[in-house]
């Protein structure tokens, strides 16, 4: 069999450049495009923010209110927003500390934020009532989950870290509990001791992530990975143990009073996760089935509570821009979702205090 | 435009008729610094893509990812074969070189976990199909005494691709903020540059019509195993990829030595890959001249060294100089043994069966490899890091005096034909 018609080396050469010369023409034309499009959608963002209504911070944070991350685009993305809860698509009032996870209860509030740099790095930032800064402290990645106690005592934060490989990024996470009385850190998860049916569990690849505490602690429920299998367990900060109590169960969440908690199942059909809600007794499972949520879509969050049968989450816009967040809501008796909040992420309901 | 030189007769080490590697090795390693930088400047910034907009959890993209690990081990074997059954590497490998650049579209395309999964998938069996009929056309293109040069300048462009890659990522996400799409259409357009020049400036294998020779079945790979000193480098590279603790694992051991945080990690992977550029071209030659045993075992003693560095007390040391000693080396093990291989499993095939022969030996390490996270993570386990390591390093330290032994006869730039179908 011949060779297929070779073309001579000049007029390959030739055809060489001339698709070297449309390649590189073409992904310059693309990349300034794309940026003077930015650049003319940062304007217009920047314009209509000047126009738009704000709150004051002191005003909102003495009535009930709800504290995000401002999504909307302009100056002040990404940072912490206030929202009167009984106008959450009105005006807001915007705290000058930038957030991608914020996790907020009256008596303070724990922040994950990147700062970024030659190497970007990650901190933990430790809130005060009136969401001022009072420490903070050094996490390894990328921010996932935050959540705070019901009445502030303990933070848990989760990250992904990348523990590269030569060739590939492979991932695993890093939990984090943290005392916020005293912010010291009682060390991540996995060096916590977790049983199943009585035996401990080792496994190297063992990851944590998505914790929720029962009201104001020490028990607190989570999510464990450890090969392709994802289990919910409870813990105690106090004696630093976890014990598997579901075969499922991502992203964990406890109402408020206690009776209900929302976590992740996989359908084993089409393999994507959903919301759904099971029934607590004393902090324990009640045994009932579990509830699955109206939610349909693929969700990356972890809920929040409105009240005790209605919870919060985000949902992003699309998947070609990965900054686009809505705060959805749904009632745990499987009703449909209704959009809450629009330009906003990473939710909690604060009601102050007296 | 062919430059191959695989009829020039075999000269005897260091005497070699040219002393620089032809225009071919170059062409191949601008191939694959083009899409290294393709691929890489994808793979800085997948993790996070996936968690902010597409929603997969990382702990399933790992999942996935190991998954993919073990099929491109075994596309590897079939990319080797297919370049020597149809005579064709150089198509062969713009097949694998094809799929990767079609993926970077996908992954415009792909909205959800299944697609992603289908994209990743056609990017590694395409790099899985190309790699050794790459490194066959590399072979094909010096004489035997230039090899480890050939595959040293090769490994060192290759590697300089897989650093600017995420430099250049970086930069495009600073100059856009946010748009990882302008990132996926960049890393298109590098895979296409790299398939262009992979067609327009190598040749395919000469065609040389071989009377009374059968052509390459599968049959004929059980002669490659039929001869002793090429069963002999498999199962040597096997055991030597068992007994290679992966750069995950190390760098996590530097971690856990509190020597480093986690934040740096790129890093260490930025200084590995430093070293391993800078010294694959002087070994490569060392390996010309020395011959390419003595290079090979040298670098697995650097790895064993390595394992040394990490078992002793941190503060007898100091961090910075531990963690400077353990990158380099890990760099120096990369630089002697990576090209130094496929210089040896090539010298050992004739040219209708480099494909597959240089397969086999990157297989059996690369499967070594696979098989060593699991077993080291098991130990980890089991015992405990410390001791899971110095399991690893008595192996390597017994190991690698039986691979001498094994190897010492098996010297590819020696002046015994090599064998053939």
């Amino acid at each position: 069999m011949p060779d297929p018609a070779p073309a001579s080396p000049t007029r390959r050469t030739l055809a060489f450049g001339v698709v070297v010369l449309l390649c590189l023409t073409a992904l310059a034309t693309y990349l300034l495009v794309q940026r003077s499009r930015d650049a003319a959608a940062a304007e217009a963002a920047a314009d209509r923010e000047a126009a738009t209504s704000r709150l004051q911070v002191e005003d909102v944070l003495e009535v009930p209110h709800l504290v995000v991350r401002n999504t909307a685009p302009g100056p002040s993305f990404g940072k912490v927003a206030l929202i009167p809860l009984d106008d959450p698509t009105g005006p807001r009032a915007i705290v000058d500390v930038a957030c991608d996870r914020i996790s907020a209860t009256p008596s303070g509030a724990l922040c994950l934020q990147q700062v970024t740099g030659m190497l970007t790095t990650y901190r933990a930032v430790f809130l005060d009532e009136q969401l001022r800064e009072v420490g903070a402290a050094e996490v390894g990645g990328v921010p996932s989950r935050a959540r705070v106690s019901a009445g502030g005592s303990w933070g848990a934060s989760t990250v992904f870290v990348s523990g590269h490989a030569y060739t590939d990024a492979q991932f695993s996470t890093e939990t984090l509990i943290t005392d916020l009385t005293t912010r010291t850190s009682l060390g991540n998860l996995e060096t916590w001791t977790t049983v199943r049916d009585g035996e401990e569990i080792t496994a190297v690849d063992r990851n944590y992530w998505g914790v929720s505490f029962i009201g104001d602690g020490p028990g607190f429920y989570a999510t464990l990975g450890t090969g392709d299998r994802i289990f919910l367990v409870k813990g105690d900060v106090g004696t630093r143990t976890m014990e598997v109590v579901g075969t499922e169960g991502g992203c964990p969440s406890v109402s408020p009073d206690g009776r209900t908690v929302v976590y992740k199942e996989v359908d084993p059909e089409s393999r994507n996760e959903h919301f759904v809600a099971a029934g607590l007794a004393e902090g324990d499972l009640d045994g009932r089935p579990a509830v699955p949520l109206g939610e349909g879509r693929l969700v990356d969050d972890q809920v929040a509570w409105l009240d005790d049968d209605t919870v919060l989450y985000a949902v992003g816009r699309g998947v070609s821009s990965s900054v686009d967040f809505d705060v959805w809501s749904s009632p745990v008796d499987g009703g449909a979702p209704t959009l809450l909040i629009p330009d906003a992420a990473s939710p909690s309901v604060v009601i102050p205090e007296g | 435009m062919y430059t191959s030189v695989r009829d020039l007769p075999a000269g005897p080490v260091g005497t070699a008729p040219a002393q620089r590697v032809g225009g071919t090795v170059l062409a191949l390693g601008t191939v694959s610094l083009l899409t290294d930088v393709s691929s890489e400047m994808v793979a800085a910034v997948l993790p996070v893509y996936l968690t902010l907009a597409i929603g997969l959890s990382p702990l399933a993209f790992g999942f996935l990812d190991g998954l993919y690990q073990g099929v491109s081990v075994l596309v590897r074997l079939l990319g080797g074969y297919a370049a020597d059954r149809f005579d064709r590497p150089k198509a062969t490998a713009q097949v694998g070189y094809g799929l990767s650049a079609v993926s970077k579209l996908g992954l415009l395309a792909a909205t959800g976990p299944g697609g992603l999964a289908a994209v990743l998938a056609v990017d590694r069996t395409g790099k899985g199909l190309r790699t050794a009929p790459r490194d066959a056309l590399i072979s094909d293109s010096v004489p035997p005494a230039l090899l480890g040069r050939a595959f040293g300048v090769h490994r060192a462009m290759d590697t300089a691709g897989a650093l600017a890659g995420p430099l250049l990522a970086f930069a495009l996400l600073l100059y856009l903020p946010g748009d990882y799409q302008s990132v996926f259409v960049t890393s298109f357009a590098f895979a296409v540059l790299g398939c262009a020049v992979l067609w327009a400036f190598v040749g395919e294998r000469p065609r040389v019509p071989r009377s009374g020779e059968a052509p390459v079945r599968l049959r004929s790979l059980r002669g490659l195993l039929a001869d002793a000193r090429m069963r002999r480098v498999t199962l040597v590279s096997l055991v030597l990829g068992l007994l290679t603790v992966s750069d995950g694992f190390v760098y996590l051991l530097l971690r856990d030595r509190g020597a480093v945080e986690a934040t740096y990690f790129p890093l260490l992977f930025v200084g590995t890959a430093a070293v391993y550029l800078v010294l694959a071209v002087p070994l490569g030659r060392l390996s010309d001249r020395i011959g390419r045993i003595p290079v090979l075992l040298g670098g697995h003693v650097a790895l064993l060294v390595t394992y040394v560095l990490l078992l002793v007390d941190t503060s007898l040391v100091g961090g910075a100089v531990l963690v400077a000693a353990v990158l380099g080396g890990l760099g120096i093990y990369y630089a002697a043994t990576d090209g130094v291989l496929a210089a040896i499993a090539a010298g050992l095939t004739a040219p209708n069966l480099r494909g597959s022969g240089i397969a086999l030996a990157q297989t059996a390490v690369a499967a070594g490899r696979l098989f060593s996270a699991v077993l080291f993570g098991l130990l980890w386990t089991a015992w405990d890091q410390h001791r899971a390591l110095v399991a690893f390093a008595l192996a390597l330290l017994v190991a690698l005096p039986v691979a001498w032994i094994l190897l010492r006869t098996v010297d590819p730039s020696s002046t015994r034909e090599p064998l053939d179908a």
